[in-house]
């Protein structure tokens, strides 16, 4: 915004930095509160200025760098837990840092400590109130093993061991039979 | 709650839930294999299928809707707009080859039946499923009830990923929990023009709620999606009491910057929202540029402020309104034509044809223009 003239209804005021005449007046609502500023244009621009013009929302990546600084007192930390790869989807805490995206349901669990830092970051909190699924508590860690058969049988069938194949087939169907989907 | 106005008015513009969710057993989008999404597009399309409800829901497949046709659907918040943040993401597996994983495979939406908003969800997004019901009031105690409905009815086909510590777990830790987004879309050209609106975004942060710019980009744009941060540690009634209680106030504070504005400058207001009103007539309202996209949202914002300051005269107030039905009318053509009801659509065409004949722009030869020949550029005024 241009600094307009709004002398006209103001004539008397003066700035609260300076003492020029206030042509700014500002509202500012750091509390629960107003603050009314009246300020001079060049005090108006310095002040509306100021402050961190840190982002509106947390981008993953800028969190994590921040909260992986204490961690950077030994490189060899860092470079350790990049290096930690799930089990079950591949993804390694290096390409979560990078891209800000988990692999799979389990990084919850297998990167468990290494999120609640952000988690506690983000939200403020580690553990969740709401809604929950009706049915009752899924079982996860079948849920993670048809994970983690489905990548291996992916696997087998490019190596052309189609007997292993067929066996990982029949646990995977095994599993989806014992589901709560087959209820 | 009894303080929050339910009603939109000139400054709060429309609300929205959305909850993210995904299949316990299937890996993240991120990790997906092209057949494990084909896969978890047919698991949810079954899913929703089976329920003499959710099948109701009209599917609309993204990738045979051109890019006019996305904008208009991006406008009406049903399709998220793709992040640079997930383009630029650094593809993990060796077989994921796409630079544009984060375009959605899939959008469905329903209008009328049988929820009486908008209610929509998107399948392969950032996650396996996104639900979104659209509002144009603020009662967004109404749009929980009916996500939280449809949520049910999802949930009793497909087995979410949940945690008894983390909630639904999804591919970005900061939706985890809830995975609940509430927002309500606000127009807030007076704080942007008195260069408050920073400062006013800033103190959100600590109350935990964040505006983000809508309609392209942030620096210019004067409309403000106003949404909680936190996902995790409060249920989803807290959430949304947490934004609807700062709508109150952020109305409060563009009213006063309002007052203000018109007090120095009355006149001046005047003439740019019919100044923008004359541009957004000259505009190609069909140029597939976001740019040209940008610049009607510009134009829709002075005129908006200055029709909401009552400072239009009765002529443009009423050309005002004519144009925005007219955007209405084509929004719901794009969506009669995606749901082959053409019916509906040739009716529609019509409409549209009558309205522009009717002389929505000011001059007969203006109103004559189709779309394919260029704008007017010298204009008149």
């Amino acid at each position: 915004m241009s600094a307009q003239d709004c002398g006209r209804l103001n004539k008397n005021m003066k700035c609260q930095k300076c003492q020029k005449q206030a042509t700014f007046h500002i509202t500012d609502l750091t509390g629960d509160d107003l603050l009314a500023l009246h300020l001079c244009p060049e005090c108006a621009k310095s002040y509306l200025e100021t402050g961190d013009s840190s982002e509106d929302a947390p981008v993953i990546s800028d969190v994590m760098s921040k909260q992986l600084k204490p961690l950077e007192q030994t490189a060899d930390d860092l470079r350790e837990l990049d290096a930690k790869e799930c089990p079950i989807c591949g993804i390694s805490f290096y390409e979560f840092r990078q891209g800000g995206r988990l692999g799979c349901p389990h990084d919850y669990v297998f990167f468990g400590e290494d999120l609640e830092p952000l988690l506690i970051n983000v939200h403020g909190d580690n553990q969740h109130v709401g809604k929950q699924p009706k049915r009752g508590i899924t079982d996860t860690e079948s849920q993670t093993e048809l994970i983690r058969l489905r990548r291996q049988m992916k696997e087998v069938v490019e190596q052309e061991d189609y007997e292993k194949a067929s066996q990982i087939r029949d646990q995977i169907r095994q599993i989806e039979g014992e589901g709560p989907a087959g209820e | 709650m009894s303080d929050v106005p339910i009603e939109p008015n000139d400054i709060v513009i429309s609300s929205r839930i959305r909850l993210a969710r995904n299949i316990a057993d299937f890996p993240f989008i991120s990790t997906c294999s092209d057949d494990q999404r084909l896969e978890i597009e047919s698991v949810v399309q079954n899913g929703m299928a089976n329920d003499e409800i959710l099948s109701e829901l009209t599917l609309l497949d993204s990738f045979e809707l051109n890019a006019l046709e996305r904008q208009f659907l991006m406008d009406l918040q049903l399709v998220s707009s793709p992040s640079r943040e997930t383009t630029e993401r650094v593809a993990g597996a060796s077989d994921v080859n796409e630079a544009t994983s984060s375009e959605p495979d899939v959008a469905a939406v329903s209008r009328e039946l049988p929820w009486e908003e908008l209610a929509s969800y998107s399948i392969n997004e950032e996650d396996h499923l996104r639900i979104t019901v659209n509002r144009s009031d603020l009662d967004l105690q109404a749009a929980w009830r009916q996500i939280s409905a449809i949520d049910d009815r999802v949930e009793s086909q497909l087995t979410y990923a949940f945690s008894q510590q983390l909630g639904y777990l999804t591919a970005c830790p900061a939706n985890v929990g809830t995975g609940m987004r509430v927002s309500v879309l606000m127009h807030l050209p007076a704080l942007v023009m008195t260069g408050q609106v920073e400062k006013v975004m800033r103190s959100l942060q600590r109350l935990n709620v964040v505006a983000r710019g809508e309609f392209g980009d942030s620096a210019v744009g004067d409309f403000f999606r106003v949404s909680n941060q936190a996902t995790l540690g409060m249920d989803e009634d807290s959430l949304i009491e947490q934004v609807t209680a700062i709508v109150p106030r952020l109305i409060k504070y563009e009213r006063e910057a309002r007052r203000f504005l018109i007090e120095q400058n009355r006149e001046g207001l005047r003439r740019d929202a019919a100044e923008s009103l004359e541009k957004l007539c000259r505009l190609d309202l069909e140029d597939e540029d976001s740019e040209s996209h940008e610049d009607i949202m510009q134009c829709l914002s002075k005129i908006r402020m200055g029709v909401g300051m009552g400072l239009l005269e009765q002529a443009d107030a009423d050309r005002v309104n004519r144009l925005f039905t007219l955007v209405q009318l084509r929004d719901q053509l794009v969506v009669a034509i995606a749901r082959e009801d053409y019916g509906e659509a040739s009716e529609l065409r019509d409409r549209i044809a009558t309205l522009e004949k009717g002389g929505w722009r000011r001059n007969s030869s203006d109103a004559e223009m189709i779309p394919d020949e260029p704008a007017d550029e010298g204009g008149s005024q």
